[in-house]
């Protein structure tokens, strides 16, 4: 009877028992250290079915520098495939100018990841690369790669641009890659310049190609001078054809302060389908009550029902950090704007400092920034950095309820990005510290209001 | 010194006075039954009414041996019989029944005292058991839950980290016997139950441990079914070992659950930290489930009387339920983060093995009918 008993075990399910499906939280990774930076949502060949997700990011890899690396899920964060691709000279390219092909490896820094329609990807990102012969250290590349559906790199190759062929000096970024409508591709980052006098600033990089018409335009656009920043983040293809790039800049803002000398602001820049420049706005939160300076790092941007969401981190002039969100029309005209010093969790500090990744506008429409509680304490525990979770209505006021952290007590753990998927869910990206260098992606499936159950 | 020999005097003396009493006592007995068998019922009622006399004395100052008592009582129960005194024999036999519980008859004893048995209850109202032992918890996942990809969690394992998954468990029960060998049970039960998981989030880089302990208050329902319950062997003697198997159900209520032991190893070593070991807490449990269980063991009488048993039994426990709560499972934020662990759902059953003492408890009476 035992062993029937043992063979047969006895267990009633519970109908209403969550499925694997409703919440989740996943790890990733194989050795030691990974980061994500994007995520979206794969769907099918009609465009209309979720079929899984797919994140980009970086891995260090055995020999210690940092590759890209993709990684693929169903919507259950079950591992689909994985890949890893990095800089290296393959095609004897001498970026140098001596002649000689080059004998670099480079540090990559992941930037977005673009769905090719039909299947296949696009990512986008800056590697740094060092040649210790030719005394070339930290030299940022643009790298682009095409990668198809079963994410092997097609050609096994990755494509590069640079900032000035002959000066290793000079850096390019890549931060966005945008399909467009007309079969092009749209590439956007900054580009430095020595503008005479040594290594000046960086200005807004905009590049647009196709495998047929070759390179449409090639522009840059900005605020010269020294340390005098301009830097496209993410960018938007209108209906009408044009482009919307959203970044931050130097540029004095039009509403709030404009961030004192050398200060910074979020920048909206639109350009028609030529690469001109139609219309550009620049805002940055104000906070006259106290004098404080407020510099917009902006991080990610996405296009909403309303227009587009900015976020990103204002580093003030007391050297406070705090996320922040804003809210601009289609038109680039200022709508909502707030920076986030946690009321929830600053039961035992003053303010609680944030950073600001990435932003996703949920099914009821509200925003919700994600990124980095720095350290703080809250009923009585300590916590170390800890990924964000923030909801926030359009008028870019946080919703009560609407909050939560993640990660382990004692890592540096941040939200990177999130998706929403047809059900309404959020699946944010995270990177986990475990300490020791140990640093995994991790998938979390929520509730459109931060919790897990 | 004086003093001291006293004393010792007086030791003696009363030691002296006892064994020559207990000697005087096993005489009159004898000396009651040779009358009974010489037929002089009267003499044997006459003694026993007279409260000088040395059997009387014998038997009300407790001199008698036990079985001594026994003959004794038997005696006048068959004595008064014989002479058709009935209440005064029934009142002598339940007199027997306090000595020797479940008096057992031998062939050369009168049918008539056959027939004054059977009028009455000479089996136990209840029998009260207590056991206690060692289980080894055996959950069975209904959904597994990872955080990681390789989705190997090990249960029990005795690996490196992992345990067994031993617990600890006692039970009261009142038992009664509803006839041919069919026993009822109810009672209450404390258990112990742990298992232990082993996850392996990165291969030899990042691994965790995490034992999960319960206390739970119990409240079984058993019917058990008893092989040999009235049999006796070829000599009339009542067979010592009674086998049994049992099926039963239980109503468990859980009192505590908390990780204890739970850590993770790679990168920055980890261990749970206090406020975030408690299930209960964040209501990670469920705090109700219903069990069946079906066992098998073996009772052996023991004691003069061969009334009360020591048992060895081996049992299955399967939870009906989930034993995880599905809809906090994600709760805790040090396990789900920190440690990388989430709790499968599962059913927490368990084999287990105990030892136990079942204690016979009776009021001799007469059967309803014959009131």
């Amino acid at each position: 009877m035992i062993v029937s008993l043992l063979v047969m075990s006895c267990q009633i399910e519970d109908d209403n028992a969550p499925k694997p499906d409703e919440a989740f939280i996943k790890f990733y990774g194989e050795l030691t250290s990974y980061e994500a930076s994007d995520i979206e949502v794969i769907y099918d060949a009609t465009g209309e079915v979720a079929e899984g997700l797919i994140v980009f990011g970086t891995k260090v890899t055995e020999a210690g520098d940092k590759d890209y690396f993709v990684l693929q899920t169903d919507l259950e964060g079950n591992l689909v495939d994985s890949t890893s691709y990095g800089f290296i000279n393959q095609t004897d390219r001498d970026f140098t100018g001596d002649g000689l092909p080059d004998d670099f490896r480079g540090d990559e820094t992941a930037g977005q990841i673009e769905l090719i329609p039909g299947g296949g990807y696009i990512t986008i990102g800056t590697s740094s690369i060092s040649e210790n012969a030719l005394d070339i250290s930290d030299f940022r590349i643009l790298t682009l790669a095409f990668l198809d559906a079963d994410l092997n790199l097609v050609s096994d190759t990755l494509l590069t641009l640079v900032s000035q062929v002959d000066n290793t000096e000079l850096d390019l970024e890549g931060n966005d890659v945008i399909l467009l409508s007309d079969g092009s591709i749209l590439l956007v980052g900054a580009k430095e310049f020595d503008r005479g006098g040594g290594i000046s600033d960086f200005d807004n990089y905009f590049f647009k190609f196709s495998f047929t018409d070759g390179v449409i335009f090639e522009q840059t656009q900005g605020v010269a001078g020294e340390d005098e920043n301009d830097v496209i983040v993410r960018a938007f293809e209108k209906s009408s054809g044009n482009i919307v790039m959203l970044g931050y800049s130097n540029t004095p803002s039009q509403l709030g302060e404009n961030g004192g000398v050398n200060g910074t602001n979020a920048y909206f820049l639109e350009i028609d389908p030529n690469g001109t420049p139609v219309n550009f706005a620049a805002y940055g939160l104000d906070d006259p009550a106290d004098g404080r300076i407020y510099n917009e790092q902006v991080n990610d941007a996405i296009k909403t029902s309303f227009g587009y969401s900015l976020v990103g981190t204002s580093n003030t002039s007391n050297d406070e950090q705090f996320g922040f969100i804003m809210n601009l029309s289609n038109n680039g005209v200022f709508l909502s704007a707030n920076s986030h010093d946690s009321s929830t969790y600053n039961t035992e500090n003053n303010t609680l400092q944030t950073l600001g990744n990435g932003v996703v506008q949920a099914s009821d429409n509200s925003l919700i920034l994600l990124g980095q509680y720095l350290n703080f304490s809250t009923n009585n525990l300590a916590r170390g950095g800890e990924g964000m979770y923030v909801k926030f209505d359009q008028a870019a006021k946080p919703v009560a309820g609407g909050e939560n952290f993640f990660g382990l007590s004692d890592g540096n753990d941040e939200v990177v990005d999130a998706v929403v998927l047809p059900d309404g869910k959020i699946v944010a990206v995270a990177n986990v510290d475990f300490g020791g260098g140990v640093k995994l992606i991790s998938i979390v499936k929520l509730n459109d209001d931060g919790s897990l159950n | 010194m004086k003093k001291h020999l006293i004393a010792i005097s007086l030791s003696l003396c009363v030691y002296y006075g006892l064994a020559q009493s207990s000697t005087q006592c096993s005489r009159a007995l004898a000396q009651a039954e040779l009358a009974f068998e010489q037929g002089r019922l009267s003499d044997i009622i006459n003694t026993y009414s007279s409260s000088t006399s040395g059997f009387t004395r014998c038997l009300q100052n407790g001199v008698f041996s036990i079985d001594e008592e026994i003959r004794a009582y038997k005696l006048l129960t068959k004595a008064y019989l014989f002479q058709d005194d009935e209440a005064k024999a029934e009142e002598m036999f339940i007199e027997l029944l306090k000595v020797d519980k479940e008096h057992q008859l031998s062939p050369e004893d009168p049918a008539e005292l056959y027939l004054l048995k059977d009028k009455f209850k000479t089996e136990p109202i209840l029998r009260i058991a207590a056991r206690g032992g060692a289980n080894k918890s055996l959950p069975t996942i209904i959904q597994d839950f990872n955080t990681f990809q390789t989705g190997s969690k090990r249960y029990n394992e005795k690996g490196n980290d992992t345990g067994l998954g031993i617990g600890f468990w006692a039970e009261v029960l009142a038992e009664r016997h509803l006839g041919k060998g069919i026993e009822v049970g109810t009672g209450v039960q404390y258990r112990i139950t742990s298992y232990e998981i082993e996850g392996e989030m990165i291969e030899g880089n990042l691994n965790y441990v995490a034992k999960n302990t319960s206390n739970m208050l119990r409240f079984p329902l058993m019917i058990r079914y008893s092989l040999n319950y009235d049999k006796k062997d070829e000599n009339g003697n009542r067979i010592r070992m009674l086998p049994y198997v049992f099926i039963g159900g239980s109503f468990d209520w859980m009192l505590k659950a908390k990780y204890v032991d739970t850590r993770r190893t790679g990168g920055t070593a980890y261990t749970l930290p206090d406020g975030s070991e408690d299930l209960k807490q964040f209501n990670q449990v469920a705090n109700t489930n219903v069990s069946i269980m079906a066992g098998l063991g073996a009772r052996f009488r023991v004691g003069r009387s061969e009334v009360d048993f020591f048992s060895l039994e081996l049992r299955y426990d399967n939870a009906l339920f989930n034993y995880i709560n599905p809809d906090n499972r994600w709760a805790n934020e040090d396990v789900n983060f920190g440690i990388g662990h989430v709790e499968d759902d599962l059913t927490l059953n368990t084999i287990s093995f105990s030892v136990g003492y079942t204690r016979s408890l009776y009021i001799p009476r007469k059967r309803k009918e014959y009131r």
